[in-house]
């Protein structure tokens, strides 16, 4: 019966069980994938401190999914430009001067369907936002997030109701 | 209950909620909802109720847990525990009512638990967990007080046989609340009783704890409060007392005041002295100018309980001819519209109007467009102003919503409101 649901959820976490960093501090994302069946870890992606190696990384990943023609992926190439945008002028600003180096994070993460960390400033919200990723901050444990996260996501896909969800 | 209204009047039972404890004395809202209902529920009602706002909290300034996302699928408990501390840090309330929207009804947050573990601590919170979809702002009246009922008003208080509840004025969604409250208190008050009406004279949840003392509830509405008047009487004994409609210009008041007189047993000679002071308070002002106003043929458009009202002044006290009634508050149960129909039509020698019962705009104007008999008089909200100059007629601005007035103490009931009403018959010519 037509596609198969599957989709990525990107963890920031230290030690496998807890989500304990914020997306500004983690060094690298745990990348889950949700199938039909259940979830797994998929794999792990480090951050690189914003090296010229790591741009071009980026850049052939991006080109890499341009090729399969797949659309939110497309929408990554302007993403960029739009990261560069916010990231020369909140460079300007005091204490954001991270900011290079969250936009190349919001690249990393731009497959995934959502990102779950303990802590998600307001400008990478946006971002994130604009390539229609959701951003969760909370302070749980990986298996409770990527339950209530994949049981959420089902209903939604299959347009079913909410209602009682919390019981 | 699936169909579509135009310009329905009023909001969802959130807001009626909202608005009714906005006019008890420093309580404080809490909404547990989606961003934007704090302004959206305060603009339904109070934003279109004579430009009177709670001025304690109201619209941007209410608590609320902002739920987005995160909270449907984590659950929105915590931040909700945090924006009622927040509140309490603050906001100096003497009460916090937890308030549900319809994000946090559907997915089913438990707030009833959230707001014990604070009562457990002395503050006082309380959860009112009616999402905004179940129902209208009237229904939002019914649920604050069953909410009193349940969890605030105190049992065993001392009874007090002079003292009497006023419920069926429901705050902003009657635009004339405040002024009618403080006319029923003015009347009450010359038979020697103690009033509480909840929402004037400052009176705030210390009121309200003690109302189990009245001797008698009086339900001034033809059909709201229905549910809570019997589960006051289970619960606190207190009797209520009816009276189907608001009561404007001498006839009905004193038809009022006898009917509270014979309830409580009151010293008749006592009432008999306020009526006869009070009538002909009334009738000297109104003998001071006879003939003033023409003769009219009116319409009305308006809730039940100020229709009721206005009928029956304006045709036994005014020898006004009615021709149209329209009803403009959703009603479902058949007994309440068989109360209503049988208040307008008895009338002293008048022929009956005609009664239509439709909430929609649409369904409104066609009703007062198609209308047969010639009306020159229209009694209707803001929303009813159009169809009026359609049809060139005189418009009186007199029922919710109402955008295009200021009302502080103004009203059309009682003795005094029945003048007020005639001096707006003349102005609005």
């Amino acid at each position: 019966m037509g596609i198969k649901m599957s989709y990525k959820i990107a963890i920031a976490s230290s030690d496998e069980k807890m989500i304990d960093e914020s997306f500004g501090s983690a060094k690298r994302f745990l990348i889950y994938e949700i199938t039909e069946d259940g979830y797994h870890k998929a794999e792990e992606r480090i951050v690189n401190e914003g090296t010229g190696k790591q741009q071009s990384e980026i850049s052939q990943l991006q080109n890499d999914s341009s090729k399969q023609g797949c659309s939110p992926n497309a929408d990554c190439g302007t993403g960029s430009g739009c990261g560069t945008g916010a990231q020369s002028g909140c460079g300007s600003g005091t204490g954001c001067g991270s900011s290079h180096a969250v936009s190349e994070k919001v690249l990393l993460v731009s497959d995934c369907r959502c990102i779950v960390c303990k802590k998600i400033g307001f400008n990478v919200q946006k971002q994130l936002e604009r390539k229609a990723i959701t951003s969760f901050d909370v302070d749980c444990s990986i298996e409770e997030a990527l339950q209530k996260i994949s049981f959420y996501f089902s209903k939604i896909d299959k347009h079913q109701s909410l209602r009682g969800f919390r019981n | 209950m699936s169909q579509i209204l135009e310009n329905p009047r009023g909001g969802c039972v959130l807001a009626g909620i909202n608005s009714v404890l906005g006019a008890i004395d420093r309580v404080c809202p809490v909404f547990h909802s989606g961003p934007g209902c704090c302004m959206q529920t305060s603009a339904a009602e109070q934003g279109q109720s004579g430009h009177k706002n709670s001025c304690f909290v109201s619209s941007v300034s209410l608590p609320s847990s902002n739920m987005l996302e995160r909270e449907v699928v984590f659950g929105g408990i915590k931040k909700l525990r945090t924006t009622i501390q927040g509140a309490i840090d603050i906001i100096d309330a003497s009460a916090y009512f937890v308030l549900t929207g319809c994000t946090a009804g559907i997915i089913g947050d438990d707030i009833e638990s959230v707001t014990e573990e604070f009562r457990n601590k002395g503050e006082e919170v309380y959860a009112i967990d009616t999402p905004g979809f179940a129902g209208d702002s009237n229904l939002g009246y019914e649920v604050v007080w069953n909410t009193m009922i349940d969890k605030v008003i105190e049992q065993n208080v001392e009874k007090d046989d002079k003292l009497v509840n006023i419920f069926g004025i429901v705050p902003y969604h009657d635009p004339f609340w405040s002024g009618t409250l403080e006319e029923i208190d003015r009347i009450l008050s010359l038979l020697g009783l103690k009033v509480n009406t909840f929402f004037t004279k400052h009176q705030g949840i210390d009121d309200i704890k003690k109302c189990s003392g009245a001797a008698l509830n009086i339900i001034v509405n033809p059909w709201l409060f229905k549910g809570p008047a019997k589960k006051f009487e289970e619960k606190f004994g207190v009797p209520s007392l009816r009276i189907p409609g608001l009561f404007i210009g001498a006839t009905d008041t004193t038809e009022f005041v006898r009917a509270v007189a014979k309830e409580l047993n009151l010293d008749g000679e006592l009432v008999e002295k306020v009526i006869a002071a009070e009538e002909d308070y009334v009738y000297n002002y109104l003998a001071q100018a006879i003939g003033v106003v023409s003769f009219k043929r009116f319409a009305i458009v308006s809730d039940a309980n100020n229709a009721v009202g206005l009928t029956r002044y304006l045709a036994n006290d005014f020898s006004f001819t009615p021709v149209l009634v329209v009803i403009s508050e959703p009603l479902f149960r058949q007994e309440d519209k068989d109360r209503i129909v049988e208040r307008i039509t008895d009338l002293e020698y008048a022929t009956p109007p005609k009664i239509v019962f439709a909430s929609d705009q649409y369904e409104i104007n066609q009703a007062i467009l198609n209308e047969e008999e010639e009306i020159t008089l229209l009694i209707g909200s803001s929303n009813d102003r159009e169809v009026a100059l359609e049809k060139d007629i005189q418009f009186i601005l007199a029922s919710f919503p109402m955008s295009e007035r200021l009302i502080f103490n103004r009203t059309y009931a009682g003795y005094r409101g029945g003048l007020t009403f005639t001096e707006d018959l003349y102005d609005n010519l």
